[in-house]
């Protein structure tokens, strides 16, 4: 997916666990993660090991070794146990993306999980002499050929729907169901065939350990269709699963090319190699689940304490802009009930009167100016974002509050840093921000009687993150019990017309994918604003 | 009559600053404005007996910080708070340190004059203040799932916090709130708080 393609490019882990949370819960899985690198090697590896152990054997695959008698109902169990155990976290994955692809690749495990079982029964030596269920010479052989016909089947046409973009719709349990049903049957279908036909089937053993010249070839055609499947599933490899697959096919194919008579040395590692191809997906499963947990977790933890914070800020505007807007309200009562009682004197006061209800109508004006301007706050702004000079917007600032900071006796040091990055953002907002913070000084340091009053505005590149902007002043600095809640009680400065609050204040900040940090120190408070340097921020799903 | 009685109104807001000023003036008082609690504090014993009528937000001390240093100083002014919504558990720690009343924004003319006059009313007559006996008597008629919802207002609490705290729906303490206030013959917030702090003593004793 592009999307973590674009996650690569940008620097520094703090994009990552923004975009995060947003990765939609079905594209989370083994289906749809792009494998990485490593895993290529790693993959590439295994089949390297795997041709290496092969390509050793194959010479000397004819010798013959000791009958072990327990080895393959041994390995059959645990085929049996593995497969289905992959067979139900595929059903799992399948009910998270609905791929159909992934049901029949669910049903290619559970296809091997059944087969194995007749397959150790019937095996002549194992339960009995001859095999269980009365089956005959030929009959473990056809169900060997069956499995490993089967399966790779599964994964052909697991490779030719996987990406189909439709998936089941509605309820996915009559799917599995359904699945599940034609699997065991098509495992019953086949036993009774290798079992019941055992005498009409072509012949693929003379004995329990001699091959008629069918016989040599079956496990060729299974061969076929495993390189088949292999170069199909090649050539529309995505996934880390498609990944895995492959490595099986070549598992598949390798067991197959050193089957030769029972009990030989290449007998045995050839029952070896299927055991690998039954577990590689199961470990790759549980490996990728373990790490999708991890990060889901982390996503969902991220996304709560996001929406904790929203909330938490959302009260807090919401309680700033009520705030605000009550006072005109409050004068626009109070002169209205005034009024009326200027005209129920005994001698009506027309022109008092008069006065409190043009006053009226200024507040009302008044109320109406607070709207526009958290109008203009709460517009997405991301089509007005441009790159804004942080020293010409400190510069700009400075000018506009020059005559207040005169008249409070301030003075005023700043520190530009030269040839600054631009930032991104809306030039309006910001400096709205900073005013803001520039005004909330001056009042704090209004208190402060017989102390020098400094108002320090510095800006400056920061080393990874951006360029900051510092608004430091001299007053009394913050309670430090209420440095965590400074943004959220508002500090509002609403003697000035439109107050904003310092919670509005961060919303704006953070919608421009920066951060607005308070500090208490030595002799004064630190607001800082710090803004990410450049390019659009990439947080712009409208 | 008011006369010569001053109001001090401490207000930042100067639309709603002037408008108090204008209407108190109206009503024959002598007022005397201020812009911050800082002004009014500075001014210290030289400030003239009368009411103090005073906003609780403001940017510097806020209304709760002036009444507290006022007492401090032995200021003893009859306060009474302006708030505006979300200020109820301060107006309500404000009752306790001792101010006369509060009106929550907006509030009319009438109101204010009304509770500026009762709080400059002479404490000695039975009149102005809630005779212990009679609170108490009007507390018993309540049940203690009531009483129980009274102490959460009187706390501050919203009608939220407080069903969370008993386990009942926020529907059903608007519904005993409700019945307090009928029960009790109060009209709002400062009576309950009046009433409930008059007739805290037996509360305690019980």
């Amino acid at each position: 997916m592009t999307q973590s393609a674009a996650l690569d490019d940008t620097e520094g882990g703090r994009n990552d666990d923004i975009a995060a949370p947003e990765a939609p819960g079905a594209d989370v899985g083994l289906i749809n993660l792009e494998p990485t690198s490593r895993q290529y090697r790693t993959a590439a590896a295994a089949v390297a090991a795997l041709a290496i152990a092969v390509a050793t054997v194959a010479p000397i695959a004819a010798t013959p070794l000791p009958q072990f008698a327990a080895f393959i109902p041994f390995l059959n169990a645990t085929i049996l146990v593995t497969d289905l155990i992959t067979a139900i976290l595929l059903f799992g994955q399948f009910s998270i993306s609905r791929r159909r692809g992934l049901l029949v690749l669910s049903g290619g495990y559970l296809f091997t999980a059944l087969i194995v079982i007749p397959h150790a029964l019937t095996f002549p030596g194992a339960f009995s002499e001859t095999g269980l269920f009365g089956a005959g010479v030929q009959t473990t052989a056809w169900l060997y050929i069956f499995w490993h016909f089967g399966f790779p089947m599964a994964v052909a046409t697991y490779t030719w729907s996987k990406d189909e973009t439709h998936g089941v719709q509605g309820s996915i349990w009559p799917a599995i169901a359904a699945c599940v049903i034609l699997t065991v049957a098509l495992v019953l279908v086949l036993v009774w065939l290798a079992i019941a036909g055992d005498p009409f089937l072509p012949r693929l053993f003379t004995s329990a350990s001699g091959l008629t010249p069918l016989g040599r070839f079956a496990p060729t055609f299974d061969l076929l269709i495993c390189t088949f499947a292999l170069f199909f599933l090649w050539s529309r490899r995505r996934s880390v699963l498609d990944l895995w697959l492959m490595v099986v096919i070549c598992a598949l194919i390798g067991e197959l090319a050193l089957t030769v008579v029972r009990f030989s040395l290449g007998f045995y590692v050839s029952r070896l190699l299927s055991l690998a191809t039954s577990t590689i997906v199961l470990v790759i499963l549980l490996a990728e689940t373990a790490g999708l947990y991890t990060r889901l977790a982390r996503a969902n933890q991220m996304l709560r304490r996001e929406r904790d914070n929203k909330l938490m800020n959302l009260e807090a505007i919401v309680a700033s802009i009520s705030h605000e807007v009550k006072q005109p309200l409050a004068t626009i009562v109070m002169r209205g009930s005034t009024a009326l009682r200027f005209l129920g004197h005994g001698q009506p006061d027309i022109e008092k009167a008069r006065s409190a209800l043009n006053n009226i109508v200024n507040e009302g004006h008044r109320a109406s100016q607070i709207f526009d301007n958290i109008r203009d706050l709460f517009r997405p702004p991301q089509r007005e974002f441009r790159p804004v000079d942080a020293n010409e917007l400190a510069s700009r600032v400075l000018d506009i509050m020059h005559g207040e900071l005169v008249e409070h006796r301030i003075e005023t040091r700043v520190e530009l840093m030269p040839g600054l990055p631009r930032v991104w953002g809306h030039p309006g907002q910001l400096q709205e921000v900073l005013l803001n913070l520039v005004r909330n000084a001056i009042e704090a340091m209004d208190v402060m009687q017989g102390r020098q009053r400094v108002l320090q505005l510095t800006t400056e590149k920061r080393p990874h993150d951006g360029v900051s902007i510092k608004v430091f002043d001299t007053g009394p600095g913050i309670d430090p019990e209420k440095l965590d809640t400074i943004f959220d009680a508002f500090v509002t400065t609403k003697s000035h017309g439109m107050g904003l609050g310092l919670a509005i204040c961060r919303m704006i900040i953070e919608r421009h994918e920066g951060q607005l940090l308070a500090s208490s120190r030595e002799g004064g408070a630190l607001f800082e604003i710090i803004l990410p340097v450049g390019s659009p921020p990439n947080a712009a799903p409208h | 009559m008011p006369g010569e009685t001053v109001i001090h109104v401490v207000e930042d807001d100067r639309p709603m600053r002037e408008s108090l000023v204008e209407l108190l003036q109206d009503a024959g008082y002598t007022v005397h404005a201020y812009a911050r609690a800082e002004e009014l504090l500075s001014r210290g014993s030289d400030l003239e007996p009368g009411c103090i009528v005073s906003d609780v937000r403001m940017p510097g001390m806020d209304g709760l910080t002036l009444l507290r240093r006022l007492r401090i100083a032995g200021l003893a002014l009859p306060f009474m708070l302006i708030t505006s919504h979300g200020d109820v558990s301060m107006a309500v720690a404000a009752m306790k340190l001792g101010a006369v009343d509060f009106l929550e924004k907006p509030f009319e003319a009438d109101t204010l004059l009304t509770a500026i006059d009762s709080a400059l009313r002479p404490r000695s007559s039975d009149t102005g203040a809630i005779d212990v006996e009679v609170a108490r008597q009007t507390l018993q008629k309540l049940t203690s799932r009531e009483i129980e919802v009274f102490e959460g207002l009187v706390a501050g609490k919203s009608n939220k916090e407080i069903a969370a705290a008993l386990g009942i729906s926020p529907r059903t303490v608007e519904f005993h709130r409700a019945h307090i206030m009928d029960k009790t013959g109060t009209k709002g917030l400062p009576d309950l708080v009046r009433l409930w702090l008059a007739g805290n003593v037996p509360q305690a004793t019980r």
